[in-house]
């Protein structure tokens, strides 16, 4: 007995080496499950605060760069309003209103923490349920889409980036209306994978990509980016195209979370049939 | 004593605000080829009093690996690499131990105590050790080993100079 307690004593910092590595690897471990990773997520408080005073000193000295993009963009959204009120008095005036529901909601948020380098990339935006963000809600850019919500605080929310392999965002090409998942396999963060496109589909090199709307998550045609190039994997039966997306994932500010009004009544009807 | 480690406490704050509001905003890197990531706060662990227990250092790379693993949203992976170059330290220290061995007196393993190339040697074994562990834990499988490998050598690169502008723009004394 008092062998094993010298042993023990005299090994203590090799057990404790042990013991500390085994409790990083449940860590990790857990975290790669996706569900329980909010108590160390950077929504938590301290690092999301931190974070919030740090960002709010420098986005002072970009303030010029955001005016301009936001001036763009309201440029763009203008002109497309303008085009739209044109087509809309050559319409018939019998044509009721409720015919056009409507169908998304968009919150307008702030990115407060985000990477592009790690293999598992998040981001922190800074609206949460108060403003009605919830979970499984999906984030867009000016251009292209970021990412979904997987977790909900007060006034903060974590996004998973689709710079994150637990992302599968469902995606078609917009001449063709083949579908596919897109992935990413963890290299660049400009370039992004399509999968399982059959074997048929028509594809063309700069073929647009846009979102398919099948996951109800984002709206449908959300433009995502161009096809590089597109092979068969050896064996299997369906195209892998190499996709660049349009927009810079290292360069956020301003992001708009989609909320999909319909939801709730396509789930209801959707859930049944996938589980009989 | 007590000044050494309340120095050392300052330095372990700094280096991990450093590490999580500056390294890691950096991106550097081009098409098909981003292979660098700045870590700077391992330095922190290998600038601990020589002469302090084995145990205690560990406690202590586990926290800061904690702390800094909070901001890159990677729970484990940054403090599963800490704790391995905390255990591994003593045994660094003792491979390149100066003749004459260590002094009695509790002092930091810096380049004004021991010197330019002591110092070279132990903090570029220290930070391979840590970077080698952080990206094979970080990829969680050894089939990109190649890719492993490109990140350690890249990285380590762009990290050894940061931390080498730290030494010697600060050059502390312990």
């Amino acid at each position: 007995m008092q062998n094993l307690i010298q042993f023990l004593i005299r090994f203590s910092a090799f057990f404790l080496f042990v013991a500390l590595e085994v409790v990083c690897f449940i860590l990790i471990v857990r975290y790669n499950d996706g569900q329980r990773e909010i108590f160390l997520n950077s929504s938590n408080m301290v690092s999301a605060r931190v974070n919030e005073w740090y960002d709010g000193m420098v986005e002072y000295s970009n303030l010029r760069a955001y005016a301009d993009s936001l001036a763009i963009d309201n440029a763009r959204l203008k002109s497309a309003l303008y085009n739209n009120s044109n087509y809309l008095e050559l319409e018939e005036k019998e044509v009721l209103d409720t015919v056009y529901r409507q169908k998304f909601h968009t919150i307008r948020a702030q990115v407060i923490n985000n990477s592009v380098t790690s293999r598992n990339n998040a981001l922190t935006i800074d609206r949460g349920s108060k403003d009605g963000i919830r979970k499984g809600m999906g984030v867009v850019g000016n251009e292209g889409i970021i990412g979904v919500v997987r977790a909900v605080q007060p006034s903060f929310s974590s996004v998973l980036s689709i710079l994150h392999s637990a992302s599968r965002i469902s995606v078609a090409l917009r001449r063709s209306h083949y579908f596919g998942t897109l992935v990413w396999n963890g290299f660049h963060p400009g370039k992004m994978s399509m999968e399982a496109v059959p074997k048929h589909a028509d594809i063309r090199v700069g073929d647009t990509i846009e979102t398919s709307g099948y996951s109800h998550i984002f709206p449908k045609g959300v433009m995502v980016g161009t096809v590089d190039t597109f092979w068969i994997e050896g064996g299997s039966n369906f195209f892998t195209i190499s996709v660049s997306i349009v927009n810079d994932m290292s360069n956020l500010n301003h992001v708009y979370v989609v909320q999909n009004l319909m939801r709730p009544s396509l789930d209801s009807l959707e859930q049944p049939v996938l589980y009989e | 004593m007590n000044s050494l480690w309340t120095k050392n406490l300052i330095r372990i704050v700094v280096l991990i605000l450093l590490q999580v509001l500056l390294f890691k905003r950096i991106y550097f890197g081009w098409e098909n080829f981003n292979y660098f990531a700045f870590l700077v706060y391992p330095l922190a662990i290998l600038l601990l009093p020589v002469r302090t227990p084995r145990v205690p250092v560990l406690f202590i790379g586990f926290l800061i690996g904690i702390i800094v693993d909070l901001f890159y949203d990677s729970p484990g992976v940054h403090a599963s690499a800490c704790v391995f170059l905390a255990f591994i330290r003593p045994y660094l220290l003792k491979m390149i131990e100066p003749r004459g061995g260590y002094p009695t007196q509790d002092l930091g393993p810096t380049k004004r105590q021991f010197g330019t190339n002591w110092f070279l040697i132990y903090t570029a074994m220290g930070l391979a050790a840590h970077l080698l562990v952080y990206f094979s834990v970080e990829v969680f499988t050894f089939v990109f080993f190649f890719e492993i490998l490109l990140k350690v050598i890249f990285s380590f690169i762009v990290s050894y100079i940061c931390i080498l502008l730290y030494i010697f723009l600060l050059n502390p004394k312990d």
